[in-house]
């Protein structure tokens, strides 16, 4: 998926099919465009932290992890 | 607004020295609040199911108990409120939605357990936004003016505490809820450090960035029911075994040499005007008071709402995954909208989102090497009306649900231990919170700067024109 172009709705329909689930028409357009601002969000904050940073698997609120 | 020393805005430091000493029964005390909640609640519609009936006898058995020299500690007596999300033995726990309409469980949520445990009376339980996914409780309105909502997800609870109907009250906070209706109802509210209190019992919305927590009407009130709710679980994997402290007796009211941290970048942008100055107003009161202010920088806060986001939506779609694909009618149409978000989020935006966490959290951590806490404000606004979708800073318009998150859900994802309290009102009389933030595990520090601002100023003792 672009960072700039939202899915279409039919592609969010596709989207529903492959994990089994049928997205309602009424909300097809918001998931799109949802998905496409989180990500594009989520991929600018990627850019800046370091390549060896690992994901918050089960997250723990201490500070040594 | 005028001040208020009627039995039912006593505070529970206050009540529970008079149970105590026997001079108030615990009876008196629990009709107080049925009484206040039979004149007020029609209009205000903080909660979902009274437990009338089993609170007067709760009220009557501790009443013999400490009469007979059994007293179990300040919370024996005390009339509560219960989020309903939260599990409740043989009482319906529906977590305001559809779905769990007829939802009775038969057992209580640890939290609730510990309550009653520690001789708390139920009163009954309080709104939610659905399964805590978003930023009110309706039907609840706001005491301060209840053309306004009461936020969320924990509006019920701090409704009812704003307008007396309880003396103490559950909340959970995955983005701001128990921070959020605090700030926007005046009272007090904590969000634990992650795994210091017990989720077991208490419906999920988010795994990875759902915390349990008390409201209160003072800061001694959150310290004395974090005494009793904190704790490692072995019903909830998330909870940590570190030593859980007396938080009251941490409340020395001296925060002389304290290093107090004012962030720089983010939490002074996009503020309404009066919400920024009650809040430089708190920070010069804590420096009269012998704090530290320093400035400080914390790094990438700018990006964090995405991450928030891409991570508490799958978390709940996952929750929810079977109820909703049976049901889906049965949510109301904004949850709706996330969960079928969620049900097709792509597995590598979560997990990159988890990393960026990890980012925020070091973020943080380097913060916190030269400060012992950080004061910010709660949110960057005051309660929306009903129905109000956006607010206006400048030229740019903000959904309601962003700007009351973006002040909060920071400590979410970094898991740190995080209180509001009020800190002064807008021109129209709606309050305003002001948030300080402690290390992990450290509640005990941010509870005694809090403690400290409270006991040198009036905010707390004002109530609503009800």
């Amino acid at each position: 998926m672009s960072d700039r172009k939202a899915p279409s709705e039919a592609d969010v329909a596709r989207f529903g099919k492959c994990a089994g689930f049928k997205i309602s028409a009424r909300n097809q357009r918001q998931v799109a465009t949802t998905l496409r601002d989180l990500r594009a969000g989520v991929m600018k904050m990627d850019a800046l932290i370091a390549e060896d940073t690992v994901p918050a698997v089960i997250f723990d609120a201490t500070w040594e992890d | 607004m005028a001040s208020s020393t009627e039995l039912h805005f006593l505070t529970i430091a206050e009540a529970a020295r008079l149970v105590k000493s026997k001079r108030l029964s615990p009876v008196d005390l629990t009709r107080a609040a049925l009484d206040r909640i039979g004149a007020l609640d029609r209009r205000l519609k903080a909660f979902v199911t009274l437990l009338d009936g089993p609170a007067e006898k709760s009220a009557k058995a501790a009443a013999r108990n400490i009469a007979r020299g059994n007293y179990l500690g300040p919370l024996h007596g005390i009339p509560v409120a219960i989020k309903d999300l939260y599990d409740t033995k043989g009482v319906k726990t529906t977590s305001c939605s559809k779905v769990r309409a007829n939802y009775v469980p038969t057992e209580d949520a640890t939290v609730v357990r510990k309550l009653k445990e520690a001789g708390a009376i139920i009163l009954g339980k309080v709104t939610t936004h659905e399964f805590a996914f978003g930023f009110d409780a309706p039907p609840t309105r706001n005491p301060w003016n209840v053309e306004h909502t009461p936020s969320g997800s924990s509006g019920g609870s701090a409704c009812a505490l704003a307008a007396g109907m309880c003396y103490g009250a559950t909340g959970s906070d995955t983005g701001g809820s128990i921070r959020a209706p605090a700030s926007v109802n005046g009272v007090a509210g904590l969000k634990p450090t992650y795994g210091r209190v017990s989720k077991a019992g208490v419906a999920v919305l988010s795994w990875s960035l759902d915390h349990t927590g008390p409201l209160a009407r003072s800061v001694e009130d959150l310290a004395l029911i974090l005494n009793v709710i904190a704790g490692p679980d072995a019903l909830d994997p998330t909870t940590k075994d570190v030593r859980v402290p007396n938080y009251v007796r941490m409340l020395t009211g001296d925060i002389r040499g304290l290093r107090i941290g004012v962030p720089q970048n983010y939490f002074f942008t996009d503020v309404q005007k009066p919400v920024a100055r009650a809040v430089r107003r708190a920070i010069r009161t804590l420096e009269g008071l012998g704090g530290i202010v320093s400035a400080v920088r914390i790094s990438h806060l700018e990006h964090m709402l995405p991450s928030f986001f891409s991570i508490v939506i799958p978390e709940a779609a996952v929750y929810h995954q079977k109820a909703f694909r049976k049901h889906p009618a049965k949510y109301g149409p904004d949850v709706r909208a996330l969960l079928e978000t969620g049900q097709v989020y792509l597995a590598s935006t979560y997990i990159t989102a988890q990393r960026n966490r990890f980012a925020f959290k070091a973020a943080f951590r380097e913060a916190f090497k030269k400060v012992d806490v950080l004061v910010t404000p709660s949110m960057p606004v005051t309660a929306p009306k009903i129905g109000q979708e956006t607010y206006r800073f400048g030229n740019r318009e903000e959904p309601v649900f962003t700007s009351s998150a973006r002040f909060c859900c920071p400590f979410n994802l970094a898991g740190l231990p995080a209180v509001s309290i009020p800190c002064g009102f807008s021109a129209d009389g709606l309050p305003i919170g002001l948030q300080i933030v402690g290390k992990p595990f450290d509640e005990g520090t941010a509870l005694r700067v809090a403690h400290a601002y409270e006991k040198n100023t009036e905010w707390h003792k004002m109530r609503p024109p009800l």
